[in-house]
Order: C-alpha cells, then structure tokens, then sequence
C-alpha cells in the first residue's frame, strides 16, 4: 500500500471561543467539545468533563491518565483513521492521512477501582512536564489536551473502559476534522507498492501487545485481541490506526494508542524502505499467553509469519512485564534457530545502582544483541509542582487498601512504575541502562 | 600550566618483583620508591603525566595465608606515599596473584578510599569476586601479554588519577563493575535497535547493551526417602493472602513475606482468602483459591498417608519485580523458618 | 527462593504454567501446572475434573520431591 503523511505542528494550544488552527495556534472551544462528548455519553457514565490544557515546559503535572490518542484524519483512500472505533473496520492504510504531529488528546479518570482482580485496574499513572520525571514520558514534549473526567459510579468495567475511549476518540475525531481541508506543514509518502533493490537486506518488526481483560486490552480494527493468531500487516495500517490502546494497568509497561499510529521501530524502517532497507512487513501478536505451551505456540506462529515475509532480520518489541518478555523471547529464540537475525529492546531491572541481582526479566541464550530502555528499578524524586491536571490526588497501594496523596507534592517513589511509558517498550524514549 | 604529575602506587608480586617464581611465594612485604618491573614498563607509556612514586611487592602465598597483617601495612604504605590512584598487575590469569590484587583493591576501595585499578585476566576468578571494588583492565591470560595491556592499563590509571572516576566500560574499556546508571543517550531505543540489527547484517558484531542473565547453579536437594513420614509444606509466589492483606504485603516488588494459618481447614475457602499479586488476573484464584494454593489436594493426601502430616501454615508473597538478591534473602528466611519446624519437602506454586 | 531451601537440604518441586523460566533460574523440580492465573487448577474444565486435575498436579508434586534429580527436570502432567 502507499500512504502519505501530511502533519500538522501546533505553536499554542489556548482556550478560546470557536475551535480553529491559524498559524499553528489551535484554538479549542471548550464548551463546544464538551457538550459535544457529553452529549454521545448516552449512558451518562461519565459524571464530568473538563477539558484541561498542558503544553510542553509548564510547571505541571497530569495523573489518572488512560489513553493518549492521536488527532488524524483520512483525507482519502478507505476507512476513517482509527478505524472499528464509531466507523466501520474498513481496512486503512492507503491514501492521505492528515494528523498533528505535537498534540494529543488524553483521557484522564478516576476509574473506580470496585473490580475484584488484583491485575486489572487503572493503576495511578503520572507524567510530569518538567523536572527529574519529564524524560520518562514522550507527552512532556507535546502539546496536550486533558480530558479530565469524573465518572458515575455503579457501572461496571467494561461500560467505563467503552465509555472514556469514545470520549477521547470523539473529541480526537472532532479536532482531527480540522485538517481535513488544509495543506500540512510537512508530508511525508510512504510507498510499499513499489519494487525494492533486490540487495537491501529484508527486515521484518514484531509488535506484541498486552491484552489481558478489561482496562489491559489491545484493539485491533476496534477489537479486543485476547485470542489472536499472529499476522502480518502493512505497515501503513498501523500508521492509520487500525491498533488502538485500552491498556491502563501498568503505566510504566504500555503503548498508548499515539505511539502505536507512531511506532518508532515502524516508522524509522518504513523511512528506510527502499533506501537502505527492505521493510517487509509488520507482524502484530499478543504476548501473556497463560502457559509454556501457549507462548511457545504464538512464539512459533509469529515467528512463521516474520519467515514467510522473508525476512533476513527481526525487530521484537513488546508491552508488558515478565509474563509478555518470555513470549517475546521465545518469538526471538525462534526465529535465531531458524536462522533470521533479531535485535530487541528492554527495561532493566538491577536495584538502584544496577548490581542488585538480574538484569533482564527473562531471556533466552539467543538474546545476545539487546538495546536497554533504561532501568524501572531506579528511585525518582518528584518536585513540587504548580498544577496539576487530570486530578487532584495519587492513589497509591489499592492491595493495601488504596490510599489518596495529593498529587502535587514533592515525593520520593522507589521505582518509575507509576510514570506514564517509563518502560520505553516502544523505544520512543532515549533513556538507557549504562554500565560502569 | 602544567598539570600536576598523577602520584601512582604499584603493587606488584615476587615474581614481577625480580626476587623469584613459585618458590619464592612466601617473600615478605617491601616496598622501593619509583617504578620497579612491568612498572617501568608502565611508566614509559605514562609519560610526564604520571609517576610511581613508590612499590610494593609481597610473596603471593603470604599475602594470601596473613592477608590481614600484610593489608595492614600494604595500607600504611599506600596512606604514606599520598597516591591519586593505586595501580595492582596486571595479574593475568595467575590465581593467587589476582586475589591479591583483589584485596589490594577491596582496601584501596572501602578503607583507604584511594581510585585503584587492577589488571586481569577476563576469567581469573578474582574478577567475580572483587569487580565492584576495582576498575578491571582485561588483560591477556599470561604474561607474554604484557606489551599489549600496558598502553591501556596506563591511559585508564592517569584517568583515573585525575578524575577519581570513569566513564561508561562500554567506553572506557574496562571490565563492567556491574553499576548501570540510567541517561539519556543521543539516540532511542528504536534507533539503536535497528542500527544493531544493521550491524549484524553486515556480518558485524556490535555489543550488547544489556548481559545476559546468569543464574547461580544449586545443587538439588535430597529427595525425601520415606514420604509417608514426611511433613510437608506449601509456599506461593501466587500473592493469595487472607481478605484485607494483613500484613499489606506488596503487589510487586516483594520486601516482605505473610505467613498464615492453614490448621484445620479442608481448603482455602473462597472469600476468606484473596489474591493481590498485580501481574496476573486474580479472578479464578479469588474464585478457588486452591487454583494457586493447591490446600484441598494436599489434605486427601494427608488424610490417605500419602505423607505423614502438612505444616499448618503456609507462606507467600507476590513474585513480579522481585530482584533476586531480596527473593534470595527472603527464600533463605522462608527456607529457615522451614527447617525449623523439621519439613521434609516444600510444595512451591508460582504464576 | 527455592533454592534456597534446596540450599538447605528441603527438596522442593514447583507447580508453574511457565518451566521455561524455572528451568532457565535453576529450579530443579519442576511441575509444568495449569495457566499463570491459575497454577494449580484449569478452570475450562467442569468442576470434579478439575479437582481431579489438581489431584495429579499434587501427586506429581510429591512423587517429584521423593525422586533424585542431578540439574532442573520438569515433570509433565496432562489434562487428557
């Protein structure tokens, strides 16, 4: 397929009546958006809406974030951008696609955690702009809309988990319609149609994500993937949306729908297709596979998909903690026996000065070639802040009991768990683990 | 301005000391002003920038069997000639000599707090047990090594001198002490992977910046020889704890362990017990706990004489996250505590 | 944590759904069991029969710990 990119790069993000881009000022009607949302909320899970703003080097803090969404739309070619979500499944990928670059859209709740699982709850999650915290998140460097929401209580999961993803997406929608008519800032085409110099060495990306239940789920052209078959798509696809996050479990282990319209891996290769490499494809699979057999199976089916593309070399990436690294080990391991060259990306673990014990949550012997996102295990120190977005508190501890802090506190927090993509699972982050 | 000669201290063996081989290791502690041995050698790649002031040379097998009197005065030797940096070795793969210089590096790290740098051999096994406390320069397995390793033992202990510290072992040259500290680097993760991958395409190389793991080996215990008068016990890293976690035991990063009562119950029942281990969805052992602590099984057994009686208590805590120096810490707490109460074998669950 | 009891003369046998990791850390009795959120159990099974699944996990466990191993060893045991 081929694709052309065209962005949008935004200056300022105000408040302001009558929603408009002028001279990279983009201006949101504050009531408008939230009557708008409010208004599809037909259930009335959403209690609240108040949209917030928080721009790059503001002396501010964000919490309770879910999602972050990217702001797009299709200005030809099928389907809409972020297709299955309120617009059919249509598949995407071909055309132009009209997207900021800078901006985002944020869903912000206090998802209630009355759920009985210890896994499966929104896990406070923080990103600060400035400070000691700021490089542990991408979303320090853009401009970003909050929305900040409260919702009705007595409903269950699922309704919550649908209801704050359609606001966020209508608003993204919204927003996106502003491009629709206008010429970028700067476009960029991406063109897989075309024959490739038969020597550019053949390289294939695996993308595994976390689908675990509700509030851990990945969706696939507006699915939830807890049984998916491992397969290969074009690259395009997943730059139009057809992968969107419904993962708020571990914000430190999570690839929010923005990154994943933006994988660096997928990006920086299909820059490089037909120059200096052969992009052969995408594979997208699911790790946490709940036995030895499961993983080495979806292991094994990945695998086969990156083979049949005729790949020479590999990327794996994965979202998660220990359960998804061995699926995403076992894929690697898989593909070296079968003679297919793999590099991969992971957090380290290490204690604060790195010498406590392992590294590596899980590996296998063929894992020689690894590039670090940096350690979660390290302390952080979080400064006071002026404001504070999204909330008021951090709830901190819910197998203890759960308790509220105030949220723009200076505090000291052991590990970056709480930081919102501090894993650097996507490797967006140039955050590493250095050894001395 | 000319910047000040870096103050070097050699330490050095019988042999690299002149005086003789094996035979000779029990030669007592001296010591000389300026170079002496492969220090000459030293000096001569060190230039104006460096000078050793003074060394020091012991018996290899003295400093091993006395090594707390030798280090006494190794350590008034060192105190006396004031050096920016202590230099021991190269060593090469040589055992007793490496320890020694191990130990000269433990004193120079932790009592003397003077920077030292050591010479060794990769796999001598003085490297796994004095890595922390020394920069190591890898050096060749034996002497005949020696022209090739000085240049850079030399380069590092004026760096050294002068600094205090080093950079990163990937660009210093050294061997990893083990430290990572986390930084921003130029490029990300991304970047760095596909420019590996590149790499290793190219028929290249390129390092890892992540070692593998490499797990202690434990000898398997003895089996039980007769079950049927064994006691048995349960632990779990499955996080199944007794409704409103008690002992607010963590959901990831386990400090602590819970130890809780089983005695006279057929099964864990459901309710009374919940799970809290945040990397798994507790919803089927919340609806049977005996999912993740298998109690009902481990009673008929019990009851049938299978074994002879099961402890009545069990232990657990939530493995994710947990480094391995605190599960070895609180294993080794658990595995004490199992020992007391004269258990025969352990049944572990993990998820 | 295992080992450490193994260090100290108890012979333990793990129930785990993953024994690539138990193998991979050094466990040396291993139970392949019925799925990370349920080590023990296999709730797609009806309810006797998954006690009856328990039972085997159990028994293997205890046949595991008589038995003498020389390095990590997983002993299998299957639903059908």
């Amino acid at each position: 397929m081929k694709l052309e990119r065209g962005y949008f790069s935004v200056q300022r993000l105000v408040f302001g009546r009558g929603t408009s881009l002028a001279d990279g000022v983009l201006t949101i009607d504050k009531d408008e958006l939230t009557k708008l949302v409010m208004a599809e909320d037909r259930n009335g899970n959403i209690a609240s809406l108040a949209p917030e703003i928080v721009v790059p080097g503001e002396d501010a803090r964000i919490v309770h974030v879910l999602d972050t969404l990217p702001v797009g739309v299709k200005v030809s070619g099928e389907g809409d951008f972020l297709p299955g979500h309120l617009a059919p499944p249509t598949i995407v990928g071909s055309g132009v696609t009209h997207l900021f670059d800078n901006f985002v859209v944020m869903e912000c709740a206090e998802l209630p955690w009355a759920g009985k699982s210890a896994l499966l709850y929104a896990r406070e999650a923080i990103i600060d702009m400035v400070g000691p915290a700021a490089g542990y998140s991408p979303f320090s460097k853009t401009f970003n809309l909050v929305l900040r929401m409260t919702m009705k209580p007595g409903a269950s999961d699922v309704e919550y988990d649908e209801a704050v993803r359609n606001a966020g997406i209508r608003a993204a929608r919204h927003l996106g319609d502003l491009l629709k008519d206008r010429k970028p800032d700067r476009s960029e085409v991406f063109d897989f149609t075309q024959p490739v110099d038969p020597k550019l060495p053949r390289v294939a990306y695996v993308t595994q994500c976390q689908t675990q239940g509700t509030y851990s789920n990945t969706l696939l052209y507006g699915k939830e993937v807890s049984n998916l078959v491992p397969a290969a798509y074009s690259p395009t696809e997943l730059m139009d949306g057809c992968i969107v996050s419904g993962n708020y479990v571990w914000p430190w282990a999570k690839i929010p729908t923005f990154i994943q319209v933006n994988l660096p891996v997928l990006m920086q290769l299909s820059r490089a297709h037909g120059k200096t490499v052969n992009f052969v494809g995408v594979v997208f699979d699911r790790g946490h596979n709940n036995s030895h057999v499961e993983k080495q199976r979806v292991a094994n089916l990945a695998a086969s998909q990156v083979r049949r593309l005729g790949a020479q070399g590999c990327i794996i990436t994965w979202e998660g903690g220990g359960n998804s690294a061995t699926d995403a080990m076992l894929t690697l391991q898989t593909l070296e026996r079968w003679g297919i060259t793999c590099t991969s990306l992971c957090y380290e673990f290490g204690g604060p000065d790195g010498s406590e014990g392992i590294l590596l949550v899980d590996d296998v012997p063929e894992a020689k070639w690894l590039v670090s996102g940096g350690s979660i295990e390290k302390p952080t120190t979080i400064p006071k802040v002026k404001r504070v977005a999204g909330g008021d508190v951090l709830r901190l501890r819910k197998e203890t009991g759960g308790e509220s802090e105030p949220a723009d506190a200076e505090r000291t927090l052991s590990n970056t768990t709480p930081f919102y993509c501090a894993g650097n699972q996507s490797g967006i982050g140039h955050l590493a683990g250095v050894g001395y | 301005m000319a910047e000040k000669k870096v103050r070097i201290v050699h330490y050095i063996n019988q042999f690299f000391a002149g005086i003789g081989g094996e035979e000779k290791g029990s030669s007592p502690l001296e010591h000389c002003e300026g170079p002496k041995g492969p220090g000459v050698g030293l000096m001569q790649q060190v230039g104006n920038e460096a000078e050793i002031v003074r060394t020091i040379w012991c018996g290899d097998n003295l400093v091993n069997q006395e090594s707390e009197r030798i280090l006494a005065g190794i350590a008034e030797l060192i105190r006396e000639a004031k050096p920016d940096v202590v230099v021991a070795g190269p060593a090469f793969n040589a055992g007793r000599y490496g320890l020694a210089c191990g130990m000269v590096a433990r004193l120079c790290s932790q009592t003397l707090k003077v920077p030292v740098l050591i010479g060794l051999y990769p796999e001598n096994p003085a490297v796994e047990i004095y890595r922390r406390d020394a920069y190591i320069w890898p050096c060749a397995e034996t002497a005949v090594g020696m022209r090739k390793d000085l240049p850079g033992l030399a380069r590092l202990a004026v760096k050294l001198g002068r600094a205090g510290t080093l950079g990163p072992a990937i660009e210093e040259g050294y061997l990893p002490r083990g430290f990572r500290s986390n930084e921003y680097v130029a490029k990300n993760a991304a970047e760095r992977a596909i420019e590996m991958l590149m790499k290793r395409l190219a028929g290249q190389n390129p390092p890892t910046e992540i070692p593998l793991r490499g797990f202690e080996k434990v000898p398997p215990a003895a089996p039980v020889q007769d079950l049927s008068k064994a006691t048995v016990a349960i632990v779990t890293g499955g996080g199944m704890v007794p409704r409103g976690n008690p002992d607010k035991l963590k959901q990831a990063f386990a400090d602590a362990y819970g130890t809780y009562s089983i005695a006279g119950l057929p099964e864990l029942p459901a309710g009374d017990f919940k799970g809290i281990h945040g990397g798994y969805d507790s919803t089927w052992v919340d609806e049977d706990p005996d999912r993740v602590v298998p109690l009902d099984a481990l009673r008929q057994f019990e009851k049938e004489g299978r074994f002879k009686v099961l402890l009545n208590e069990y232990y657990v805590l939530c493995g994710i996250g947990t480094n391995v120096a605190m599960a070895k810490k609180l294993g080794a707490r658990i595995a004490e505590q199992l020992k007391r109460k004269e258990v025969s074998a352990a049944i572990y669950t993990s998820t | 944590m295992q080992k450490e009891a193994e260090r100290a003369g108890i012979p333990t046998a793990l129930i785990t759904a993953i024994p690539s990791v138990a193998k991979s850390v050094g466990v040396s009795r291993i139970i392949t069991g019925g799925g990370i959120p349920y080590p023990a159990g296999n709730p797609s099974l009806p309810r006797d029969r998954e006690i009856e699944f328990r039972r085997r996990l159990v028994a293997k466990a205890l046949e595991a710990v008589s038995t003498a191993v020389k390095e990590p060893t997983v002993f299998d045991v299957s639903i059908a």
